[in-house]
């Protein structure tokens, strides 16, 4: 009798969390979304907070089910779920103006934390292209007073006209740079409301500006958003956190994206690692990523497999989480077996067909570095060297990191398509364009059809 | 004659006001250059707040312009002056002991050391201690100032050092440290050599409220020994043979010395870098305007150090936030050129 009852239990839970996480034709646009959106209260970890969230936090407080099972149900992240949680809840689910979320995101040493957030979210500073452009895909550029460095005529033109160039650089936050933030803090009549960084950009964050940002109350959120997967997340936790247009627009960009992992993975999930297309990864047209740097991470994302993982000198050559210079032309002489050079750009868009015809030509293939020709450095691997424009959306990056890996699986058609469809969702950075104003994946035919 | 001697304490008197004065000016100055909107009587009187007023408004201007003021620019000044001050009395000692115009901190291979010591850290990571990260730098460079000093107590034992062989060995060593340090430079990457490069020419950006305790420690406690020991520096200003026959051990007394020195500007120079320059020119500008009797251009020697220190560091700052040792390199040499060149047209000597 009690393993019938305890089976009927699990088969209703499985059931319940089965209709949650895949779906149950009710229509909801995310359902394929998991645990995404980072906020405290997001009870059954989907991709926003609603009355089913609630439902969960009334079935905990009655005891029908079991915190431990639900722990973002913690809206207020005291440690226990009660009628504060509930309370707090119900603001969040109306939208309540000056109601405090409580945001997971990483610190500065790269451990889960929560940090305090005041709805909707207004005022922020953005530092470093991988957490400002996150940002600008879920329609927040109008809600940006400052920012340290902008490189993106096009891609960034949705930030602010009134927000304060804060005077950095893509490596550093001078101390001059801080003061100016500081300055910017104190000019607004509720100060900044939050900082945003990307976690690769974290070393400028130093102890002393973490206690300016503690002692001032502006929470700092740091995501990992330089991985294509964990920028689906950030822009769907930030899109909540704008609200309003943002957050619609934001669970649309994450469903879409979603969509293209989960067409990868249908794809490429069950491949063994032998079956797997073998990759290396670069960067600055001629430093090699290494094992662990978020590029490959990407590109793993996207099936492929990371070429040191079969040539153990490679491997072990350039194993770290950044990236190697190469020292000669000859770097990559030795690893010819490999099936694909996948060359990460990050290269502004809005370009007509001459300017792309110059930017493939003479910033792309035959970018002097250091006395010889980009291309010269890829001798024996041009035909399957591609360069991947980095600063688009992640899920895009993966489309056409997937057609670089198995073409015959996803086309360039498809992954165009890809592109596309995000044009066409109304994110402000890709506002205006089509597929040809942008660079977005380049090979050795786009170079010879350009040469020509 | 009385009224000589009246003049020249009124000299010392006011060489020391306007000396205090202007550091306190330049104190007030480092703390506001970097913050607009707030008048450098602000500066003063925030500071003046901070210790004894009401805490200002979280997140407003003045709240902001005090964060910033006590915990970058006050330990950045206050490097400055301990760091000023320092190296200027180890100048003024060492050109005693050593009865030689040019000798400053540095001339028994102090820097030398202290750059191979702190650069072995920063591109091998290589670590004389257990200690990592930054204090695993500051740690390596002050054991590898050490090493320069002890090797010279080591052959003090066994060798007449007089002071051409101290000066000798100091760039022997120096010439020694120097080929390891480069060969470390040439064999590392673009970004590693940068930092190494930038610790070579010495800064005091980073500097923190935990940096100053040692500075300070080692600076005030050498200083006042010192200052002790001044009439006996006077002796040894006059040459080994008088101070021999005025009955100075000079071997151990020298030697003391060295010591001292060596364990005040490694103090130093392990959190700043090599900042050239201010153990030469202090004590020289003070001789030029009070004499040389150490009594008197230690503490001053002190003072001035402290202020030129803090004048190179704000103009280091004033131009695009360049390291303070590029500054001294640049006022400090033809500063020295014009020293010598005064004070050899004037009494046919420059000592």
């Amino acid at each position: 009798m009690i393993v019938a009852a305890a089976v009927v239990v699990i088969v209703v839970i499985a059931a319940a969390a089965a209709a949650i996480t895949r779906g149950g034709g009710d229509g909801d646009p995310g359902e394929s979304i998991a645990s995404q959106l980072q906020i405290m209260g997001n009870a059954n970890d989907d991709y926003t907070i609603d009355d089913k969230d609630m439902e969960i936090v009334d079935d905990i407080i009655a005891g029908t089910k079991s915190f431990t099972d639900y722990p973002l149900a913690d809206a207020n992240n005291d440690g226990k779920v009660d009628a504060s949680d509930k309370q707090l809840l119900q603001d969040i689910i109306d939208r309540k103006s000056g109601t405090v979320l409580r945001v997971m995101c990483l610190d500065t040493s790269g451990n889960n934390t929560v940090v305090d957030v005041e709805y909707p979210l207004r005022n922020v500073v953005t530092y470093a292209t991988n957490m400002q452009l996150p940002v600008l895909y879920a329609n927040g550029g109008q809600y940006i007073v400052g920012y340290f460095t902008s490189s993106y005529e096009v891609a960034e033109g949705s930030i602010n006209p009134a927000a304060k160039d804060l005077e950095g650089s893509s490596r550093e936050i001078s101390d001059a740079s801080w003061t100016l933030f500081t300055q910017l803090d104190a000019g607004l009549d509720t100060g900044v409301g939050a900082f945003l960084t990307d976690y690769s950009a974290v070393a400028q964050i130093t102890a002393s500006r973490q206690a300016d940002l503690d002692a001032a109350g502006i929470p700092l959120i740091i995501y990992p958003s330089a991985n294509a997967a964990d920028e689906i997340t950030t822009v769907l936790t930030l899109g909540f956190l704008f609200g309003g247009d943002c957050e619609s627009l934001a669970v649309e960009y994450a469903q879409a994206s979603w969509d293209v992992v989960n067409a990868i993975d249908s794809v490429v999930g069950d491949l063994s690692d032998s079956e797997k297309t073998t990759y290396i990864s670069c960067t600055m047209w001629i430093y090699i990523c290494e094992g662990d740097s978020t590029y490959n991470t990407t590109a793993t994302d996207a099936g492929g497999n990371w070429y040191g993982n079969v040539n153990s000198g490679f491997g072990s050559t350039y194993s770290g989480d950044g990236s190697t210079k190469m020292q000669s032309v000859e770097a990559l002489s030795n690893y010819q077996d490999v099936d694909v050079v996948i060359n990460n750009r990050s290269m502004d868009w809005g370009l007509t067909a001459d300017e792309m015809r110059d930017l493939i030509i003479d910033d792309c293939w035959e970018k002097d570095r250091d006395g010889y020709a980009v291309k010269d450095y890829f001798a024996g691997l041009e035909e399957n060297m591609y360069f991947v424009n980095n600063i688009l959306p992640g899920a895009v990056k993966l489309a056409y990191m997937a057609h670089i890996l198995y073409g015959d699986d996803f086309s360039m058609e498809w992954a165009d398509g890809i592109l596309q469809q995000f044009i066409d969702m109304g994110t402000a950075p890709l506002e205006g364009q089509t597929v040809d104003s942008i660079p977005a994946c380049i090979d050795h035919s786009d170079y010879l059809d350009a040469k020509a | 004659m009385k009224a000589e001697y009246r003049r020249g304490i009124l000299l010392k008197v006011a060489m020391l006001v306007f000396s205090l004065i202007c550091i306190v000016l330049f104190v007030g100055l480092l703390s506001v250059s970097n913050y607009e909107g707030v008048g450098l009587m602000e500066t003063y009187q925030i500071i003046w707040n901070h210790l004894f007023g009401e805490p200002y408004e979280t997140g407003s201007l003045y709240w902001w312009a005090d964060r910033y003021i006590w915990n970058t620019a006050m330990p950045h000044a206050l490097a400055a002056i301990l760091a000023g001050a320092a190296l200027a009395v180890c100048g003024a000692m060492m050109q005693s002991i050593m009865t030689n115009p040019l000798a400053d901190p540095y001339s028994t291979g102090i820097s030398s050391g202290a750059c191979f010591g702190a650069i072995s850290a920063i591109v091998m990571g290589l670590s004389f201690s257990t200690v990592v990260g930054e204090m695993g730098i500051v740690t390596n460079a002050f054991i590898g100032a050490m090493v320069p000093a002890l090797l010279i107590v080591f052959l003090s034992q066994r060798i007449h050092m007089t002071p051409a062989t101290l000066i000798l060995l100091g760039t022997a060593v120096s010439y020694f440290f120097n080929s390891m340090v480069t060969y470390l430079m040439v064999t590392t990457d673009v970004d590693t050599l940068q930092s190494a490069y930038l610790w070579q020419i010495g800064s005091l950006d980073g500097m923190t409220w935990s940096s100053l305790p040692f500075m300070a420690v080692f600076t005030i406690a050498g200083s006042a020994i010192v200052m002790l020991m001044a009439s006996k520096l006077n002796v040894m200003s006059l040459g080994e043979n008088s101070a021999v026959s005025l009955g100075v051990d000079i071997q151990s007394f020298r030697l003391y010395c060295l010591i001292l020195m060596a364990v005040m500007t490694a103090a130093i120079v392990s959190f700043t870098g090599i900042l050239g320059f201010i153990g030469l020119v202090a004590p020289h500008l003070v001789r030029l305007v009070i004499g040389s009797d150490n009594r008197f251009v230690i503490p001053m020697s002190m003072a001035v150090g402290a202020l030129l220190m803090l004048v190179s560091d704000y103009l280091a700052f004033q131009f695009a936030s360049i390291p303070v040792g590029v500054v001294l390199s640049v006022i400090g040499s033809p500063v020295f050129f014009a020293l010598i060149v005064w004070q050899n047209k004037r009494t046919g000597a420059i000592y």
